[in-house]
């Protein structure tokens, strides 16, 4: 494994350390959707999946 | 009761008023540094320079740290374009790479245009019904955090089925952060331009990347 690989690794154990916490907290923190705000996000995601099927039809 | 009314309604529009200003300035400076991102991917390109993966993430994050503590003062417009500038620069070498293979050219236009209707689309989408997509927080935050260890896994133990299904989940990931981010725009949740230019254009930046490293597996030139 050269240096960079132990570099990456390191700034991983970084992220998890410093990152992980305030990741935790804001999921926690964070305002609650109901089903209808969920629906209201999955929709377009949803949409966005079926456009990128059709970008990899139209390049295969 | 009228001059309370009259009070709640001048407020009321003033909250308008300051909203779109965020807005227009964002989209304003959004288009300024994409303009300047092609700029500098070009002189990658022509340059030949390549930066290594580390060095790439430890100056991005050094960027995007600064970006962030001076985003309130005229330091940060400063930051925000030496930002993405090196974001185009790190671009440079990619395209360079893609437009080198047969019929490249066509899956960088495609990955190009995808990303722009998929921006506009979720952009419109936000604006025109106006919900709110905070509650989309804590997930994005997550999700981006486990995402992006992902990907370094991908790249210390050499994965390449992981870095795909890790361009998956970013493309939706980074979706739901342009709905996130405009939505914040919108309901005064996000006032300062910079940091709102910042996240919209990082959310770009990995959406074409992570939509031309789709394209280009499933095209069979990977």
């Amino acid at each position: 494994m050269g240096w960079e690989k132990i570099g990456v690794l390191i700034l991983a154990g970084l992220l998890i350390v410093f990152w992980g916490p305030r990741a935790l907290r804001a999921a926690k923190q964070a305002p609650k959707g109901t089903a209808e705000d969920w629906k209201s996000f999955l929709i377009p995601i949803l949409l966005i999946v079926v456009f990128v099927i059709l970008l990899i039809m139209s390049v295969r | 009761m009228y001059d309370n009314q009259t009070i709640t309604s001048t407020r009321g529009r003033d909250s308008v008023l300051a909203t779109n200003k965020v807005l227009r300035n964002t989209y304003m400076l959004l288009s300024l540094t994409l303009l300047f991102s092609g700029l500098t991917a070009y002189l990658g390109m022509s340059s030949g320079i390549v930066l290594g993966f580390l060095p790439t993430i430890l100056i991005y994050f050094g960027l995007l740290f600064a970006t962030e503590k001076t985003a309130d003062s005229g330091w940060g417009l400063v930051f925000v374009f030496a930002l993405t500038g090196f974001l185009g620069f790190t671009l440079g070498p990619i395209l360079s790479f893609y437009l080198h293979t047969p019929q490249g050219a066509h899956l960088v236009m495609t990955a190009l245009g995808g990303t722009g209707i998929i921006f506009l689309g979720l952009s419109g989408y936000a604006l025109t019904t106006r919900k709110d997509f905070s509650f989309l927080g804590g997930m994005l935050v997550t999700g981006i955090l486990i995402a992006f260890l992902a990907g370094l896994g991908a790249f210390v133990f050499n994965m390449p089925g992981l870095s795909l299904a890790v361009s998956a989940m970013f493309i939706l990931l980074m979706s739901g952060l342009i709905l996130f981010q405009t939505s914040q725009i919108i309901h005064g949740g996000e006032t300062n331009y910079i940091r709102a230019t910042v996240t919209l254009y990082v959310a770009l930046y990995n959406l074409f990347l992570s939509l031309l490293r789709i394209l280009s597996a499933f095209s069979g030139r990977n």
